[in-house]
């Protein structure tokens, strides 16, 4: 692919990243929700005294506050993108695994900063770690999204995965899924949690690959197969639980005794 | 003609109905959830018997045992001091008929109280709404629009948010935290303004009134229609939200405790 190309692709994924709301509040809720579950007795009386809250209290903080200054750079950082190769693309520094990774090593430093500085990079990281694992937030320069029809409402693959939360678990709360979704074993959990977020970039990279081949260009989602409709809900309910024990894990590290 | 004029009538209250549909149900129980914990033992027994159940489940209930209410029954009217006007029928009376019936429960029917007490845990959290509080020659208090710069592309263009002032208070920052239960709004605002409860819970229905008359003419100082404003002042805007649904909370509680003392 020549460069020219190249450059426009990379604009066109940076130009959507800003238009982005990850996983939407529901998906983000979640995360966080569940996150909270797995966490260490220490992880989270620290979490609660730095952000005075729960973690899925802030769990959305990042879109409501990314276009005011000084957080407007922090638009930029929602997305992820890879190549053909699923190699991720970080210029600039505009990569979600990147900036979780950067947030992450800022906290491991707990100690040594103010409480401010730990409060900001703490409501970072539990969002990034949710657009790491967003489909609509790993962009490629060699992929094209497709629509989708739920009822009468067009979802282009931006909003179709932002909203997916919602199209699957329609008036389910957070603590509901916590409650019939969460059934992953501790050794399941250990093997999920291994690396980095640039390694889970990776693989996201890799596995969101999968959400292209879920359904046909203008499907509608009523008139699926239950076996297709089981498929996305599977698609989405396995990013949302990757992104809530990553999270968990990443606090229960920072945090540890 | 009368006829018509009847149904023009009709169709305008509904339509006002329709638009002064306080906190969302979430909202009502959130408040419920909070005020519940802090009802002392011997008055939730005496709460709940007349309900014939929790006041969570007994919330979701108002409209169906409060007969019908009003449109003015939804309304806090404050003069141009900002004082109560009492109105027939508003917020305040209303809050004040249903605390004397309950005062005098043992010469008033079951019904009437179970009713009254339906009344009291759904008036006292919606006279916290800043949609409810109309101020006399302060027509901004009736609503108005207002836009703000929503979001800002990678080249620079703007998105514009446009929002309704009503309705920023009704649900907005409910919505902000789809998924969450009212335990989970609950056990935040626990988190945030506990130890705020005690000087909440102060005074009486008629004082409250005030503070949201004064409240609601500052948070309209330099309005307009069609007014642009900061998105940080929208964001903020919560705070405020959260600590109204904080005082309503702390605030029926510590009145059923008089109450049923």
């Amino acid at each position: 692919m020549n460069t020219k190309l190249k450059t426009c692709l990379l604009a066109i994924l940076l130009f959507g990243a800003t238009n982005a709301y990850g996983w939407g509040t529901l998906g983000h809720t979640i995360i966080c929700h569940v996150a909270e579950q797995h966490l260490t007795p220490e992880a989270k009386q620290k979490c609660r005294h730095y952000l005075q809250r729960t973690l899925a209290y802030h769990a959305s903080w990042m879109d409501h506050w990314r276009n005011i200054p000084p957080y407007s750079e922090t638009s930029y950082w929602h997305c992820s993108n890879a190549d053909e190769n699923n190699k991720l693309i970080q210029d600039k520094g505009y990569c979600a695994a990147l900036q979780a990774d950067n947030c992450y090593k800022v906290l491991k430093g707990y100690r040594k900063l103010n409480d401010s500085v730990i409060e900001l990079n703490l409501k970072l990281l539990i969002h990034l770690v949710g657009d790491l694992h967003c489909p609509s937030h790993m962009g490629y320069t060699d992929m094209k999204g497709k629509a989708m029809y739920v009822g009468e409402r067009r979802y282009g693959w931006h909003s179709l995965w932002d909203s997916s939360p919602l199209i699957v678990h329609p008036d389910m709360s957070a603590e509901d899924f916590y409650q019939k979704v969460d059934k992953a074993t501790t050794k399941e959990i250990k093997k999920i949690c291994k690396g980095t977020a640039q390694h889970w970039g990776v693989e996201q990279a890799h596995k969101i690959r999968k959400g292209y081949t879920l359904f046909e260009r203008n499907a509608q989602y009523n008139d699926l197969p239950a076996d297709e409709k089981q498929a996305i809900t599977e698609f989405v309910d396995e990013n949302l639980l990757k992104a809530a024990y990553r999270l968990a894990y990443m606090l229960n590290t920072i945090f540890a005794k | 003609m009368k006829r018509i004029s009847r149904y023009i009538l009709l169709a305008a209250l509904l339509l006002n109905a329709g638009y002064v549909m306080a906190w969302p149900k979430i909202g009502h129980e959130t408040v419920a959830v909070l005020a519940s914990e802090q009802l002392q033992p011997a008055v939730r027994k005496q709460v709940e018997a007349i309900l014939g159940g929790d006041i969570i489940s007994a919330e979701a209930s108002f409209e169906a045992i409060c007969k019908q209410p009003s449109v003015e029954s939804y309304r806090l009217h404050l003069n141009e001091e900002l004082q109560p006007t009492g109105n027939e029928g508003d917020i305040l009376c209303q809050i004040e008929k249903y605390a004397d019936i309950l005062r005098n429960r043992t010469s008033n029917s079951d019904s009437l109280q179970c009713e009254a007490l339906c009344g009291l845990l759904h008036l006292v959290a919606d006279m916290h709404c800043i949609a409810y509080v109309h101020i006399a020659n302060e027509p901004l208090s009736e609503g108005f629009n207002f836009v703000y710069p929503k979001m800002t592309s990678i080249k620079g263009k703007v998105y514009i948010g446009k929002e309704n002032w009503h309705k920023l208070w009704y649900g907005r920052f409910f919505k902000a935290h789809l998924g969450f239960t009212p335990q989970m709004f609950a056990e935040n605002i626990v988190m945030a303004y506990a130890s705020q409860r005690d000087t909440y819970a102060k005074g009486s229905p008629r004082d409250w009134a005030t503070e949201m008359g004064s409240q609601t003419h500052s948070l309209l100082a330099g309005m307009s229609e069609g007014i642009e404003l900061p998105h940080k002042q929208v964001n903020l805007y919560e705070d405020i939200h959260e600590q109204n649904v904080a005082k309503a909370a702390y605030r029926l509680a510590a009145l059923l405790n008089e109450i049923f003392k």
